[in-house]
C-alpha cells in the first residue's frame, strides 16, 4: 500500500497545526558557467554527473522536498566526495553553490547532507581528458 | 623612436625580471607597456586573471604585437605563472591559483603542462572557496617556427662573416603560437660552415656563416628536433667539386634524428642581446672582421 499521499496529508494537516518538516526528495542542480567541453553532464535532478578530467563546472544545488512542504533555503546543502583523487568538490562563497572538477578519469560518488544528514550518493563519472 | 623607447624600455625590464625569476622564483608581469594585455576576466565573473611570464623564452613577453593578447593555448613543457585579483577592492588579498587535477605541475607560482588539454585553474580564497576560474589549453609544440623581420623563413642564407639573429615560435598542430617559457638547444651540424655566437639556449639564435658551404641549424625543444638548411655564400663546398644539392627544407622534420651536431656556441650573445634592444633582431647581418666591400652584403633569407 501507498502511503506517501497519506503522508503528504497528514503533514499538511500537522503543518497546518503544528509545522512539518520537509521531507528529501531529490537535489536539483544548475549549471551556472558554461563548460568548455560538450562531454560535461549534470543531469538537473542530481541523478548523475559526467564530466572529463580537469574541467570545472560551477553549479547551484537545491535541495527539492517530497512531501509538500518546501526548504526554506536556510538548509545547510553540504557535497563531499567519495574519493577526492578522482572527483572534488569546492564550495563558493555564494550560498549552496559549488564547483565540480574531475581530477583523475575513474568512477566515485558525491554525497548529499541536510542540514548534516546524509541523504543519498550521486554517482560521478569522470572521464579521460578530452 | 617611439619603437626605440619601448626597446630599450623591455630590455630594462628583461634586466631587472631576470635575476627575480631565477633568485626568488617569482615572474614578472608581462610588459603591457607595450601594448600587451596580459588580463583576462574569469569565466565567474568575479575578477580577473593576469597571465605571467616566468623566464625569457614566452613569446607572450617578447615585444611581438601579433602577441599582445592574452595567451589561452600554452605549450606542453612550458612554464607560465597566473595571478587573480577580484573585481572587489575590499577583498584585496592573495588569492592563490591551483590548477584542476594532475595535468598540470606547479612550483611555486610557476605552472607546466605535463600533458595536452583543456585544464581549469581555481582562484580560491583563505577558506578554500572558489572564487574564480578559467580554462587553458595546453597544446604539444608540433614544430617551430624561425622568423626574420617577422615572417617565417625557410632557409637560412648568409655570406661568410655576415651573422643573422633569427627568432624562434613555437606552433601548435593547428598554426597557433603557444605560450610558456621553454628551453631551447640550438646546435650547427657542421660548425666548419657556420656557428652559433649567441648561447645555444633562448629564441633568438644568432648564426654566422664561416665559408662557402651548406649546413643544418637544428633546435631541440623537448622531444622535438627541428633542423633548418643552412646555406653560406653559394652553398658550394670548396672542397667538394660536386655541385651541391638544393636543400630541402625541413619544416615538418620534427621527430628527425638527426645527426649528432656539435653545438659550436661562442657564448657570445652581445649580438643577440644588442640587437633585441636595438628592435632590430632578425636583421642584424654584422659582419665581424669582414672587410668593407663584405659588409654591404646581407644574409637572405628565402621566404
Amino acid at each position: 500500500m501507498n502511503i506517501r499521499p497519506l503522508r503528504r496529508i497528514t503533514c499538511l494537516v500537522t503543518t497546518m497545526l503544528l509545522g512539518c518538516a520537509p521531507e528529501w526528495g531529490s537535489l536539483e542542480f544548475e549549471l551556472l558557467n558554461s563548460p568548455p567541453s560538450p562531454h560535461v553532464l549534470v543531469d538537473r535532478y542530481g541523478e548523475h554527473i559526467r564530466l572529463p578530467e580537469a574541467i570545472a563546472v560551477v553549479v547551484s544545488a537545491h535541495p527539492i522536498s517530497d512531501n509538500g512542504v518546501d526548504y526554506d533555503d536556510h538548509e545547510r546543502v553540504e557535497l563531499v566526495s567519495e574519493n577526492p583523487a578522482v572527483f572534488r568538490v569546492y564550495r563558493r562563497p555564494n550560498r549552496n553553490e559549488f564547483v565540480f572538477v574531475g581530477v583523475t578519469a575513474g568512477t566515485t560518488c558525491v554525497e548529499v547532507r541536510i542540514d548534516g544528514s546524509a541523504e543519498e550518493c550521486i554517482p560521478v563519472e569522470v572521464t579521460p581528458p578530452t | 623612436m617611439t619603437t626605440i623607447a619601448i626597446h630599450r624600455r623591455w630590455h630594462t625590464v628583461r634586466r631587472v625580471c631576470l635575476p627575480l625569476w631565477l633568485g626568488l622564483g617569482l615572474g614578472c608581469p608581462a610588459d603591457d607597456d607595450d601594448g600587451f594585455e596580459p588580463d583576462q576576466v574569469g569565466e565567474l565573473g568575479a575578477g580577473t586573471f593576469r597571465y605571467r611570464c616566468v623566464g625569457d623564452t614566452d613569446p607572450y613577453c617578447s615585444n611581438d604585437a601579433t602577441l599582445a593578447y592574452f595567451p589561452d593555448r600554452i605549450a606542453v613543457g612550458g612554464h607560465f605563472g597566473l595571478q587573480f585579483t577580484p573585481n572587489d577592492p575590499a577583498r584585496a588579498g592573495h588569492y592563490p591559483v591551483v590548477p584542476a587535477g594532475p595535468a598540470v605541475s606547479q612550483q611555486l607560482d610557476a605552472f607546466r603542462f605535463e600533458r595536452e588539454g583543456l585544464v581549469a585553474f581555481l582562484a580560491l580564497d583563505a577558506l578554500g572557496e572558489v572564487i574564480d576560474l578559467r580554462h587553458f589549453h595546453g597544446a604539444e609544440v608540433d614544430r617551430v617556427a624561425v622568423l626574420r623581420d617577422a615572417v617565417e623563413v625557410l632557409r637560412v642564407d648568409l655570406q661568410p662573416g655576415d651573422q643573422l639573429t633569427l627568432e624562434a615560435l613555437p606552433k601548435d598542430v593547428l598554426g597557433s603560437t603557444l605560450a610558456g617559457s621553454l628551453t631551447y638547444q640550438w646546435s650547427v651540424a657542421d660548425p666548419s660552415v657556420a656557428e652559433l655566437v649567441s648561447a645555444p639556449y633562448g629564441r633568438s639564435p644568432t648564426v654566422r656563416g664561416l665559408r662557402n658551404g651548406a649546413t643544418l641549424l637544428q633546435v631541440q625543444v623537448g622531444a622535438l628536433l627541428q633542423q633548418y638548411d643552412v646555406r653560406i655564400g653559394t652553398g658550394a663546398d670548396p672542397e667538394d667539386p660536386e655541385e651541391p644539392e638544393e636543400p630541402e627544407t625541413s619544416e615538418s622534420s620534427g621527430g628527425t634524428t638527426g645527426a649528432e651536431a656539435d653545438a659550436s656556441s661562442s657564448g657570445d650573445d652581445t649580438a643577440a642581446d644588442e640587437s633585441s634592444t636595438n628592435g632590430d633582431a632578425s636583421t642584424s647581418s654584422e659582419s665581424s672582421g669582414a672587410d668593407p666591400a663584405e659588409e654591404s652584403s646581407t644574409g637572405e633569407v628565402e621566404q
